[in-house]
């Protein structure tokens, strides 16, 4: 079954490309059977990446007044992420509106893992910041375990 | 609305990502696109790039079609009002991207002569500009202004489906917008479908733009209505001034007029349905402030 990693951000807005660098890490181990895809997080994007996967994996950048660097993992095929999301990730509106969406439309895959990375620099221009930077590497790290060593832990 | 309405949905969202594809070809990608230059395109579409788009096109023609007739059947208030309507207005064509700015009440002026007629100014209750015509104050831009200053350059397909919805040449009611909206939608497919079956690359993507000091205005029919810019450049051909006006600053007076006819006529609605209504006469507009209006605070002062 095929699992699909989707990177949300904006590549010049600082710690907003968190998403992006996770995917783009994960894109040089070339994870065998898994699509790994940049997005900017439109929704209606979002929901046609992801359909008829069997697990999709989101990577955001947060903004939920935390700490530079800390890692928020959901369930969003337990927890609608409305709530929770929605005043975490600086692309809440596209992300949390996508899921919920697709949920409704029933093209939500069977499992759904939401990785949202705290930010303090969303400048544009700007790069990582070096808690993000270290973030990023251990997500991805993270994410390529969860999905490629024990797939049944996604989810 | 999608777990009660999922063709709807569907369909509305297959329609807005044939509009992203067709951006993606012409414009290189789909939000911000980066194949627009000074003086054309970096690089032209080929002839096959765009016929690949006809048969998603063919088919939202029929799927606009029907959304025509889905909204034409909604409820809608009986409320109209005598708006000064501007929009562009081409000799041949639906405006789009250029002509004379014309309003229902005698205007009829080119684009550099915008600022002569409009003034935009700080009001202090909102956070908003404020445009009005200096002589006669509120009026109104976006698909009504559109639809009533052009009517007879939509195509026949579209005053067909216009006529079928019950809806004259000339509509003032704002609730109807959103009817309007989609014979624009089925308009924008027949005309797309037309320039991608003509479609030849030919000559250069772009003439060539000699860097200098200029004066330039221009104006463009937005979704929301016109939206004017100017640019003054100096002698390097950097610019040096800049002004933009969007449509939502030029309708904001017509929203708030619209909302002052409407509440004294709904006051004996429960609170929830009069600020729905409200919330509704604001999304008419389609406003960028549209995201501010789902959590619309109604104070109800009694007198």
């Amino acid at each position: 079954m095929s699992t699909v990693v989707i990177g949300v951000g904006n590549p010049d807005r600082g710690d907003d490309a968190a998403g992006l660098e996770v995917a783009r890490r994960l894109r040089e181990s070339r994870p065998e059977g898994v699509t790994v895809l940049e997005q900017l997080g439109d929704a209606a994007r979002l929901m046609d990446a992801w359909r008829g996967s069997e697990c999709v994996v989101l990577v955001d950048a947060a903004c939920a007044g935390g700490p530079a660097g800390r890692v928020h993992r959901f369930n969003a095929r337990r927890e609608p992420l409305f709530a929770t999301l929605r005043h975490a990730s600086s692309h809440s509106f596209g992300v949390a509106e996508a899921l919920e969406l697709s949920r409704a439309l029933g093209t939500l895959p069977p499992r759904v893992v939401v990785y949202a990375i705290e930010g303090s620099c969303f400048e544009p221009g700007a790069g990582l910041s070096p808690e993000v930077e270290q973030a990023v590497a251990r997500v991805a790290e993270h994410v390529l375990r969860e999905v490629c060593l024990e797939p049944s832990a996604c989810g | 609305m999608a777990a009660d309405h999922a063709g709807v949905v569907q369909r509305g969202l297959r329609l807005k990502k044939l509009g992203n594809q067709i951006v993606r070809v012409v414009g290189g990608r789909e939000i911000h696109p980066v194949n627009v230059r000074v003086g054309g395109f970096y690089r032209l579409p080929t002839r096959a790039e765009l016929l690949a788009l006809g048969e998603e096109l063919r088919w939202a023609q029929d799927a606009a079609l029907e959304t025509v007739r889905w909204v034409a059947g909604f409820p809608f208030p009986d409320f109209e009002r005598d708006y000064e309507f501007v929009a562009l207005r081409h000799p041949l064509e639906y405006p789009m991207n250029e002509g004379r700015l014309v309003s229902s009440r005698g205007l009829d002026i080119p684009v550099d002569a915008y600022e002569d007629h409009f003034l935009e100014s700080h009001r202090p209750h909102s956070n908003a500009l404020h445009s009005v015509l200096r002589e006669r104050g509120a009026y109104q831009v976006g698909p009504l202004a559109r639809y009533n200053l052009n009517f007879e350059r939509l195509s026949d397909r579209t005053q067909q489906a216009a006529r079928e919805a019950r809806l004259g040449p000339s509509c003032r009611n704002p609730f109807k917008s959103i009817v309007v909206r989609a014979l624009e939608t089925l308009h924008a497919c027949e005309e797309a479908l037309a320039l991608v079956e003509a479609w030849q690359p030919v000559g250069p993507p772009a003439l060539e733009a000699v860097p200098g000091p200029g004066l330039g205005h221009a104006c463009t029919e937005a979704p929301r209505g016109i939206l004017y810019h100017r640019y003054r450049l100096d002698e390097r051909g950097v610019i040096a001034e800049a002004k933009i006006v969007p449509p939502t600053s030029q309708n904001q007076k017509s929203i708030e007029e619209d909302l002052w006819q409407l509440v004294p006529r709904h006051l004996d609605l429960p609170k929830d349905e009069l600020t729905w209504r409200c919330e509704q006469a604001v999304r008419n507009y389609d406003p960028c402030i549209s995201c501010a209006t789902h959590f619309l605070k109604l104070e109800l002062e009694e007198a």
